[in-house]
C-alpha cells in the first residue's frame, strides 16, 4: 500500500518531485506508480535509464495495468535502434533533449496524457549540466501545466544539491522527501 | 535629475543586448552581468535602482542571487524583478513574495510590456 506521503503528494498536487533515499529508489517508485495507476487512466512514463523491455516486465510483476501506460524510452535506441512500437516511443539519447521534448509533447497531445512520470532528474544529471536539468525540468513543467497535465519528477537524495531543490521548488507544486 | 540604473544579469548575451537597447532607449543608465558572480561583485559598487535577474544560468541561480543580495545588508534593500522562461508554480510565488521580488517578466516578452513594467518599478 502506498504510503501516505505519497498518496496526499499526488492526490493534492499537479506537479509534485519526489526526492528518495538512494536504497529505497526502486521500492517508493513502485509505490508511486502503483498509487497514479489507481488515480489515472492515462500515462506517460519517460524513462531515462530502464530500457522498455525491462521496465514493461518489471510493472507486469507488480501487477500494475501497463495498457495504462505510453512509454518514452531514452535508453533502448542507442544501443539497439528501434522504430516505434503502438505505446512506445523512442529517443536516441538521454542527452537528446530538445527531441525529448518534441517527443514528450508529441505523446502528451496524442494520447490525451493525464500524468508524466519522469524517471529521473537524478539520470539527468549524469549527463547534463545542473543549470541544463534545471532549464529543461521547468520548461517541462511549464510544458505539462500549460496542457492540463500533471507530472511526477525523480530524484536520488544523495548527490542531489539542496539548491537544485529550491530552484525546483520555485516550479513544483510540492517537493517531497520520502524516508 | 540623475538617470535611473538598471542592472541586467543574464547569461544569454542577446538578451542582454536586447534589454539593453530598450531601456537606454527610455533613457535609463544600464549596467549588465553574465552570471551570479559578476553580479554580486559589480553590486560592490553600484547601486542599481532595479536589478532584472534571470532565472537560470549557470553556476548561481536568480533564486541564489537574490537570497545572497537579501542577506548582504548593503544592499538587501534592493529591488529585484525575475525573468523567466518557465511559470512559477503557487510555492514559487511564496517564495518570490518572501524574497521581496518586485515582478517576474516571463520570456519571450513584449517589448513594450517590459518597459512598462520597469517604469511601474522605478518610475
Amino acid at each position: 500500500m502506498a504510503r501516505i506521503d505519497i498518496k496526499e503528494g499526488i492526490k493534492n498536487n499537479k506537479i509534485v518531485v519526489f526526492v528518495i533515499p538512494n536504497k529505497e529508489y526502486a521500492a517508493r517508485l513502485e509505490e508511486i506508480i502503483t498509487a497514479l495507476s489507481k488515480v489515472y487512466k492515462s500515462m506517460c512514463y519517460v524513462s531515462l535509464n530502464k530500457p522498455y523491455n525491462v521496465l514493461i516486465n518489471k510493472l507486469k510483476k507488480s501487477k500494475i495495468d501497463t495498457e495504462k501506460f505510453f512509454f518514452i524510452d531514452c535508453i533502448t535506441e542507442s544501443v539497439e535502434g528501434n522504430a516505434a512500437k503502438d505505446h512506445v516511443f523512442y529517443v536516441y539519447s538521454p542527452r537528446a533533449l530538445t527531441e525529448l521534448s518534441i517527443m514528450i509533447k508529441k505523446v502528451l497531445d496524442k494520447a490525451k496524457i493525464e500524468i508524466t512520470i519522469f524517471d529521473s532528474l537524478s539520470t539527468l544529471l549524469i549527463y547534463e549540466e545542473i543549470v541544463n536539468v534545471i532549464r529543461f525540468t521547468q520548461s517541462l513543467m511549464t510544458t505539462l501545466r500549460t496542457r492540463g497535465s500533471g507530472g511526477i519528477f525523480t530524484c536520488l537524495k544523495e548527490g542531489i544539491s539542496e539548491d537544485l531543490i529550491k530552484d525546483l521548488n520555485m516550479f513544483a507544486d510540492k517537493v517531497i522527501t520520502l524516508d | 535629475m540623475a538617470k535611473k540604473k538598471i542592472m541586467i544579469v543574464d547569461d544569454e548575451e542577446s538578451l542582454i543586448e536586447l534589454v539593453k537597447a530598450l531601456l537606454e532607449g527610455e533613457n535609463y543608465e544600464v549596467i549588465t552581468a553574465m552570471d551570479g558572480e559578476e553580479c554580486l561583485e559589480k553590486l560592490k559598487t553600484e547601486k542599481p535602482d532595479l536589478i532584472l535577474l534571470d532565472m537560470m544560468m549557470p553556476g548561481m541561480s536568480g533564486r541564489e542571487v537574490c537570497e545572497r543580495v537579501r542577506a548582504d545588508p548593503k544592499i538587501k534593500n534592493l529591488k529585484i524583478a525575475f525573468i523567466t522562461v518557465a511559470k512559477f508554480s503557487e510555492v514559487g510565488k511564496d517564495v518570490l513574495k518572501r524574497m521581496n521580488v518586485l515582478d517576474y517578466i516571463t520570456k519571450p516578452f513584449d517589448n513594450k510590456d517590459l518597459i512598462r513594467r520597469v517604469k511601474k518599478l522605478v518610475g
